[in-house]
């Protein structure tokens, strides 16, 4: 069957072929990585690219959609900036707006966060006993923007056996392809 | 070349080049656009009280009371890149405490399609103005309105409007008691009165007619019922029509009176303490002038 055509090329397959393959492999990995951490240098951001997570933000953004972060000492937080954040002691990341800002002279900020579709501002959402968030729980501010995108790791979040078949297929697929 | 497979592949790359080129070319397309706008904002009443934060710190901090003037049309805004708008408004002053602060008092989320003409007349804010301290008294507050730019694809612009306003608090905190005393009839209901009928008389004099008495408003008390009254920019429930044409420049006094439906006894008509005059102006109102509403 043309369908299985690769089983072909695995057969025909030596050793130096093997080595090419996985370096190969190699080579996709660490770029891929690369890229990644280059985008963490550029933005400043722990997380340059984020997926929104909850609909606490529509209709600006809605669950699947991708946000690209930034985030420069130099520029400050200021009210209606849209952060990303995630509060203590948790690691999923919250995007949200920013309703109020006080800042003092020595450079300490503290602000309050609500989403758009949210009745009331995010206390109700911050750990026990804290009233604001600072800047050390901030991620990123949200600066680009594009629809859908993320909906493949909402997906593969949802669906952990699917990462992982994805990824098993995918890797499999690169050791054995060959160009001819 | 022409297997199942190959065939979905090639179809599927080619859907995503396609999109991917679409979105691209969106983005590039709006890349140099300011979205700028003329707005106005206006302040009514400021004042300032001290009364205890439930919802921060639990301490007594300064809570700011003012209302909003909103007119703003931003239906120019909206490019084929724009999938909606994030109207916000905020409060920015200086304590001495904070170097910097930013409250937003009122915010708005207009989506693609909608009406994007805003005309808002003496609103309360959406947000309470509480200042993280007790230090609002006096201080210079500007209020400025911003916008955020949703877009189908590209940069979340946060944009500034052209057109801010700032103004000044009191210098005295405003008790509740002391801003709107509310008078209470609920006294008035001894064991000998079964029923108050309440009126509003609007009384004046005009070259025609030595006097003349209108009643603007009433409203009927059982006993039992509540005698609170706390109405707020209501319309007269009466048209005030004169006999003739002799209301311009009139000053009229405005009292009210009760009559007491006793049980068994006198029915009595009781003028109340506290009346008030005004002075109607001297021009006609045309219905065009009085309230310019922006259409649809």
């Amino acid at each position: 069957m043309e369908l299985f055509s690769f089983v072909d090329d695995i057969k025909r397959m030596d050793k130096r072929q093997a080595i090419y393959q996985i370096l190969n492999f190699g080579m996709i990995i660490s770029t891929a990585l690369m890229i990644w951490k280059g985008l963490m240098v550029v933005t400043s951001s722990e997380s340059p690219i984020v997926v929104v997570l909850s609909g606490s933000m529509e209709p600006a953004f809605y669950r699947g959609d991708l946000l690209m972060l930034t985030n420069y000492r130099e520029e400050p937080i200021r009210a209606g900036d849209i952060v990303v954040f995630r509060i203590e002691g948790r690691d999923i990341p919250i995007v949200h707006r920013v309703l109020k800002v006080h800042e003092r002279d020595d450079g300490y900020v503290k602000f309050l966060t609500k989403g758009d579709n949210n009745q009331v501002d995010d206390r109700g959402l911050y750990a026990p006993g804290q009233l604001w968030l600072e800047k050390k729980d901030v991620i990123g501010r949200a600066r680009g923007f594009l629809p859908y995108i993320g909906m493949v790791t909402i997906v593969m979040n949802d669906h952990p056996q699917l990462k992982y078949l994805v990824l098993a297929v995918l890797g499999f697929f690169v050791l054995v392809h060959r160009e001819n | 070349m022409h297997s199942f497979l190959s065939r979905l592949n090639t179809l599927f790359a080619f859907t995503i080049s396609v999109l991917a080129v679409l979105t691209i070319g969106v983005f590039v397309s709006t890349y140099f656009e300011k979205y700028h706008e003329t707005v106005s904002i206006g302040v009514n009443k400021p004042i300032v009280k001290h009364m205890t934060d439930y919802s921060a710190n639990r301490k007594k901090n300064d809570l700011g009371v003012l209302q909003l003037n909103l007119d703003m049309n931003l239906n120019q805004l909206f490019d084929w890149n724009v999938k909606q708008l994030f109207l916000y408004l905020i409060a920015e002053y200086v304590t001495p405490t904070n170097s910097l602060n930013q409250v937003v008092l009122w915010d708005k989320i207009i989506r693609r399609g909608e009406n994007a003409r805003i005309y808002l007349h003496d609103i309360a804010t959406k947000y309470y103005f509480w200042d993280d301290g007790e230090n609002l008294r006096s201080n210079n507050v500007t209020l400025s309105l911003a916008w955020n730019i949703i877009p189908n694809a590209g940069r979340l612009l946060h944009v500034p409007a052209n057109g801010s306003t700032s103004f000044i608090f009191s210098d005295q905190y405003t008790t509740s008691r002391a801003a709107s005393p509310k008078p209470n009839l609920n006294q008035l209901f001894d064991w000998n009165v079964k029923q108050l009928f309440l009126y509003l008389i609007a009384e004046y004099v005009t070259p025609t007619n030595s006097l003349n008495q209108i009643v603007l408003w009433d409203k009927i008390i059982r006993r039992g019922e509540n005698a609170r009254i706390y109405l707020h920019d209501i319309a007269t429930k009466y048209y005030f029509w004169d006999d003739g044409e002799n209301l311009r420049s009139n000053n009229v006094t405005l009292s009210l009176a009760w009559n007491i439906i006793p049980n068994a006894g006198c029915l009595l008509h009781v003028p109340a303490n506290g009346s008030t005059s005004f002075i109607f102006s001297d021009q006609y109102t045309t219905s065009r002038a009085a309230s310019p509403k922006p259409s649809s």
